[in-house]
């Protein structure tokens, strides 16, 4: 298990995601190490990717200036640029406690919701807004980046959830079922099945316990076994032919 | 340096500050990679019952004729009920006199509330006029602890947190959430204490510290803990004696606010 985790961070360094500083450079576990990194990377789409990196010449979180691409500039992007851009760049601040705080533990478990994580910058009014209007083509274009790459970065995971993206199941279980380790796409299922108020999943213990107990909060987990795993996957893909049927 | 003194006086008075004794201390969490257990050997410090308030800060504003970052850059995030969790609007005129926006009413009859709306940068010019320094992360978390080890410095259970802190007791933020007769901030003091006297340690407002998590930690990040009254348990449940935030120094929150700490003499 170790050895194909371990693997598995390589093959996601390859593809050049974008890792967050996350603060587990000193635990000793190397695999909750390689699980922590491997669920925070963002994915960076390929659409124009230099091209916009070129355009930001405004580097985040200096002093005087501002994190976001100015109206004209953006304008001149393309839909798919403008994609790039936004899953690569948040434009408003994020507040205090959008933070994620690792644990010693994360890799034995499933989390309810998906790490906040940031360098200090989230999505702001225009990227939601860009998201919706959007919709089925950002859909797409995360497809075919999910197709090609074989993972899902984390930032795709948090469109996938606010858009309600029920129709990428299967693309999410193929996903999963290939490597079997990013269980974050466990909690994009979870999600989406929670937002779609599937009734079979509001029905079980696993939803009372991370969603609906009151005490259930955005550090809520499951543990990490076969059988939750199997569970969590079987209910979505029954959840997508429910919706599509 | 006289005139730091003066304006000190001026700023703080009636803050009889808490003399926290140097010594080791027990703080962090067993199993925070970012916050591990363990025991810390500080140097003494004085640090203020209460967080800093409207009052105070519009002296200095007054002394000084200061712009706040959001007053210049015009990009204050504001809440009102109805936003998913962890939203926030941005407002232009949002700034520390209205702290989640003009429409939204001002701060005229509430001087004593925290100050919000400010960055980190805005605090770290505060406190060169006023001549206090921001608590380290180590000594925010020890003055906060007040001698206990758990998750609260009234125990393990955030049962009573309500008693203590000013915090979110909706389920979530869509609705207001008037519970405990705020909404936004509440006067400072207006929850029991600590044991060492320190009053709104959680809730209220998130107090900036100084310090890093991280040695390559970029320096446009800033920390703050304890959590504010937007913090729920359903949420971020950050209102206990462990978790530690992170917002950009520029940034400017109507939930982000500071509690001081004296300088020492000779190191003014």
């Amino acid at each position: 298990m170790k050895k194909i985790l371990i693997s598995c961070l390589l093959i996601i360094s390859s593809c050049g995601g974008k890792k967050h500083a996350m603060g587990v450079a000193k635990t000793g576990q190397n695999d909750n190490k390689t699980f922590v990194t491997a669920e925070s990377l963002d994915a960076e789409p390929p659409y124009g990717l230099e091209k916009v990196r070129k355009m930001l010449t405004i580097k985040k979180g200096d002093l005087l200036n501002y994190a976001s691409m100015n109206d004209t500039a953006y304008a001149s992007l393309s839909l798919r640029e403008r994609f790039t851009y936004h899953m690569i760049n948040p434009e408003q601040y994020a507040q205090t406690c959008t933070i994620y705080f690792p644990k010693d533990d994360e890799y034995k478990q499933i989390a309810a919701q998906l790490p906040r994580i940031s360098e200090g910058f989230t999505w702001g009014e225009r990227q939601w807004k860009f998201f919706s209007t959007n919709r089925d083509s950002v859909i797409a274009l995360m497809e075919e980046c999910i197709k090609k790459e074989s993972k899902v970065g984390l930032n795709f995971k948090r469109v996938i959830e606010y858009l309600d993206a029920k129709e990428i199941i299967p693309l999410l279980v193929n996903t999963y079922n290939n490597g079997r380790n990013d269980h974050g796409l466990l909690t994009v299922l979870m999600l989406l099945m929670k937002e779609g108020k599937y009734a079979p999943f509001l029905a079980t213990q696993l939803y009372q316990k991370l969603y609906a107990n009151e005490n259930a909060s955005y550090k809520s987990n499951t543990k990490f076994n076969s059988e939750n795993e199997r569970f969590i996957v079987e209910l979505a893909t029954s959840y997508h032919h429910a919706t599509t049927n | 340096m006289l005139l730091a003194g003066c304006s000190f006086c001026y700023s703080q008075a009636n803050n009889n500050f808490v003399l926290v004794p140097a010594g080791k201390y027990t703080i962090g969490k067993k199993g925070y990679l970012t916050n591990p257990l363990r025991t810390v050997q500080v140097d003494s410090f004085s640090i203020a019952p209460y967080e800093t308030t409207n009052r105070q800060f519009e002296a200095f504003v007054k002394a000084t004729h200061y712009q706040t970052d959001a007053e210049r850059r015009h990009d204050a995030l504001v809440f009102e009920p109805g936003l998913k969790e962890f939203e926030w609007i941005s407002d232009t005129t949002a700034y520390w006199r209205y702290p989640n926006g003009k429409s939204r009413g001002g701060i005229e009859k509430e001087m004593d509330h925290p100050v919000t709306c400010i960055s980190y940068h805005d605090i770290m010019a505060y406190c060169t006029w006023a001549g206090v320094r921001l608590p380290s992360l180590e000594e925010w978390e020890i003055a906060c602890r007040a001698g206990t080890t758990t998750d609260y410095f009234f125990g393990d259970s955030g049962a009573f947190i309500g008693q203590y802190a000013n915090v979110w007791h909706g389920r979530d933020h869509m609705m207001a959430d008037t519970m405990d007769g705020h909404m936004y901030t509440a006067p400072v003091g207006s929850f029991k204490p600590n044991a060492w006297g320190l009053y709104d340690m959680y809730g209220n407002v998130f107090e900036f510290c100084t310090g890093k998590l991280l040695p390559d930690e970029g320096n446009t990040l800033a920390h703050a803990r304890g959590g504010s009254w937007w913090c729920s348990k359903n949420a971020c449940n950050f209102f206990n004696s462990y978790d530690i935030g992170r917002v950009n120094i520029r940034a400017s929150f109507s939930n982000q606010g500071f509690r001081v700490v004296k300088m020492k003499k000779g190191k003014g």
